[in-house]
């Protein structure tokens, strides 16, 4: 009895040890930490006298080096065509299961509405198994709602889901041999459709163009897909914190992928666009979805070898000007 | 119940190699009790040779198999194609713990044989102390003597070793998590383009690998040797500042003092020690290294760091610095002629090849000024001296025998700091400890 008395008051000092270093972590060391480690966190804690959030990969960001004279952000040019304060909280490669828990942590009504860049390739194999994605999952330990120090030394003790690059590889290869799609063989599976491809072989451009644009744009997305339930969870936190929240089909690249792919490809996307609309549009309930996903053609895209939400001004300026009109309409 | 838990402690990483630690564990358990019970030599004889067959025979396939085959494959005329389908047939996960375990049981036949200790007529208590699971994975290779009294009495939870056993373990995370895990990354960025940055960097790199080794090792050991006190169970002291020391031997009687031990009393007595001729003594010692090297990894770097420390070894026996306790300048030469030697074998130890270790000494050696300067934090550099002072305050005692000099409240504050900074500035980039991967 005296040895677990002991025990017990030496973890009760412990306890309290620990809520006083929380204190002090929070006081001096947190704001810089998040700099390094968690960015998307450090920018939204920066972000918090604005309006709206507008939540985005490298869509947001990206130009064309050689012809842009213009490198002004999307959200930027939203935010100089609206009537509200609009600022961003994006990073490269991040996606909704990194943004739901930072927006988790949002008081309610500590901001007016979210903007959420619901990136279509985010449901692909190749994203959803990316390399990149251990080292977001480390950084999104710090974005749980717990203190900030616990937070701390979990992602020191690696809490979270490393799996090794080779493992990843064997899983988004087996989402490709396995997932169904809603057309006839022999492009009901994705590995499938690629060996048809009718572009001559492997060394052929065209042909490589194709099958990077059947990885990342043929899947068929149900309510059960990888990554709905951190848009679920997004849609759940909005409506919980009196937050107005507009998901933005960005656009991705149809033009090309109708003359590579034809009716099939279009019809996939189409298909799932659909689903997310009908799933996530509610504006009794102040959801919104912008479904943009065909309002570029190929020449505003920037990377000509792979399929990317990278666009030039002209292309920015399109989709900002679209966010900003349905902003503008929502806060008339 | 602890023979449980530790095969549930590591079965829990791979069930499958708990098949290779429970044959390990018969073989040598029947093996033993045959060698006792034989009184005729040549049989004595042949069931060690036995034991030591089928233990280094585990070891070897596990650990070197994939290393012979890379050596053997260029003399090969297969294509490319094949090569890599014969290299990927040999590329084994090898089982954690098992140089540990494997020399731990190979220790207890010799002393069987060698009649130092009675054989185990209980596997379950055999087993135990094959597979006792705070200094299974990485040590300390605890001598059969010494651990088994202690494992086969009534464990009886008691505060104080309970309370001698938390401080192990918090110095023991902190010099870890705080320490190596922060000196790593930069270390990395240095083996990994060493021709980025100017020779003080490179330099400051491979010293920084000198005592990111001995904190996460070090680390290990207090943890693994806490979590034993915890339970009343004394393992034996792994380090003894080991940077302090004046000379190579000095040097290995406070390094890796488990290892080194048993390599001097299961390889080295054996051979005849230094009570033979010149020239076979500088045969053991090459033996000693060479295979000391070998057992840290299949590389030939291993075998090169283990070739430097046995050249050192004989030359100080040739040129002794015959210092005495009150020649502080003798001392101070000794010290860091060893301190330079080892830090700069350490290169080997650390580098993936023979070129990319010469790379990094080759850039050291040119003194270039132009490149990139190393970023430290001063925060690390702040941490790093909190350690050394901890290192040398602490120097003649281990951490928990030296807290006890302490009042209680000195202690708490002392804890404090520890925790904090465990809490606050624990290293974030996923580097698992060193010794696990031999």
């Amino acid at each position: 009895m005296d040895i677990l008395k002991n025990i017990v008051i030496r973890l009760g000092l412990v306890a309290l040890l620990f809520c006083g270093a929380n204190f002090i972590y929070n006081q001096f060391f947190f704001i810089d930490f998040l700099q390094d480690h968690g960015t998307l966190l450090y920018y939204q804690q920066n972000a918090l006298d604005a309006d709206y959030l507008y939540y985005s990969a490298s869509s947001d960001f990206s130009y064309d080096p050689k012809n842009d004279t213009n490198t002004d952000r999307i959200s930027t040019i939203i935010d100089d065509n609206t009537t509200i304060k609009l600022k961003h909280v994006t990073e490269a490669g991040h996606h909704a299961g990194i943004f739901a828990p930072a927006i988790e942590r949002l008081d309610e009504n500590e901001v007016k509405g979210i903007v959420i860049v619901l990136n279509y390739r985010s449901f692909s194999p190749e994203w959803l198994e990316s390399y990149n994605e251990n080292s977001l999952l480390q950084s999104r330990v710090l974005y749980e709602d717990r203190p900030n120090l616990a937070n701390r030394v979990l992602m020191s003790l690696n809490a979270y889901d490393q799996v090794p690059d080779k493992e990843r590889e064997e899983h988004f290869l087996a989402m490709f041999r396995d997932w169904k799609l809603p057309l006839e063989a022999p492009k009901n599976t994705i590995d499938s459709w690629c060996q048809v491809e009718k572009y001559g072989d492997w060394r052929n451009p065209k042909r490589q163009l194709a099958d990077h644009l059947i990885k990342n744009y043929a899947f068929d997305l149900h309510e059960n897909s990888p990554r709905m339930s951190d848009f679920d969870q997004i849609a759940k936190s909005a409506s919980e914190k009196n937050l107005n929240l507009i998901f933005v089909i960005i656009p991705e690249n149809v033009e090309l992928a109708d003359s590579l792919l034809g009716e099939d490809i279009i019809s996939i996307m189409n298909k799932n666009r659909a689903f997310l609309k009908k799933r996530y549009h509610k504006p009794n309930e102040n959801q919104h979805v912008l479904d943009i996903m065909d309002i570029l053609k190929d020449e505003n895209f920037t990377d000509r070898d792979y399929p990317t939400e990278h666009y030039n001004f002209e292309g920015r300026n399109k989709v900002a000007m679209e966010v900003a009109n349905l902003l503008n309409t929502i806060e008339k | 119940m602890l023979l449980l838990a530790s095969y549930f402690f590591y079965g829990s990483w791979k069930i499958e190699f708990l098949s290779l630690l429970v044959i390990s564990t018969i073989c040598d358990f029947l093996i033993s009790r045959n060698i006792e019970r034989s009184e005729h030599q040549g049989k004595r004889k042949r069931l060690l040779a036995l034991s030591l067959f089928i233990n280094l025979g585990i070891l070897f396939f596990f650990k070197y198999s994939s290393f012979i085959a890379h050596e053997l494959v260029a003399f090969t005329s297969f294509n490319d194609y094949q090569k890599a389908e014969l290299l990927n047939f040999f590329a084994f996960d090898l089982p954690v713990g098992i140089s540990f375990y494997t020399f731990q049981t190979l220790g207890y036949t010799i002393d069987v044989y060698f009649k130092r200790t009675k054989a185990q007529q209980n596997i379950g208590k055999f087993a135990l102390y094959v597979s006792y699971f705070p200094q299974f994975v990485a040590g300390p290779i605890e001598r059969y003597s010494h651990l088994s009294p202690q494992l086969f009495k009534n464990i009886k939870l008691n505060y104080r070793n309970l309370s001698d056993g938390f401080r192990l373990v918090l110095y023991g995370f902190f010099i870890k998590m705080v320490i190596a895990d922060n000196i790593a990354p930069v270390v990395d960025q240095v083996f990994s383009n060493p021709s980025q940055f100017d020779s003080l960097s490179a330099s400051l790199g491979v010293f920084g690998f000198g005592w990111q080794i001995y904190a996460d090792f070090y680390g290990y050991s207090l943890i693994a040797i806490g979590v034993a006190k915890s339970m009343g169970v004394n393992l034996m002291d792994n380090f003894k500042t080991p940077y302090f020391s004046v000379s190579i031997s000095q040097f290995w009687q406070r390094w890796h003092i488990s290892l080194s031990t048993w390599f001097r009393d299961y390889l080295y007595v054996p051979l005849g020690g230094n009570r033979v001729s010149q020239g076979h003594w500088i045969k053991n010692i090459l033996a000693v290294f060479l295979l000391s090297g070998l057992w840290h990894g299949a590389n030939w770097t291993f075998i090169i760091w283990g070739a430097i420390h046995a050249l050192m070894y004989i030359l100080e026996k040739y040129f002794p610095i015959k210092w005495k306790r009150t020649n502080l300048f003798q001392k101070v030469t000794g010290l860091i002629i060893t301190y330079l030697t080892v830090n700069l074998a350490w290169t080997f130890f650390r580098a993936s090849s023979f070129e990319s270790a010469m790379g990094v000494l080759s850039h050291i050696s040119s003194f270039e000024t132009s490149g990139e300067s190393l970023m430290i934090t001063n925060q690390l550099i702040i941490l790093f001296i909190l350690f050394l002072i901890f290192e040398i305050t602490s120097r003649k005692q281990r951490i928990d025998e030296w807290l006890n000099n302490f009042p209680i409240i000195v202690r708490w504050i002392i804890y404090t700091c520890l925790l904090f900074c465990i809490w606050t500035f624990a290293g974030t980039t996923n580097h698992p400890f060193i010794y696990f991967q031999f």
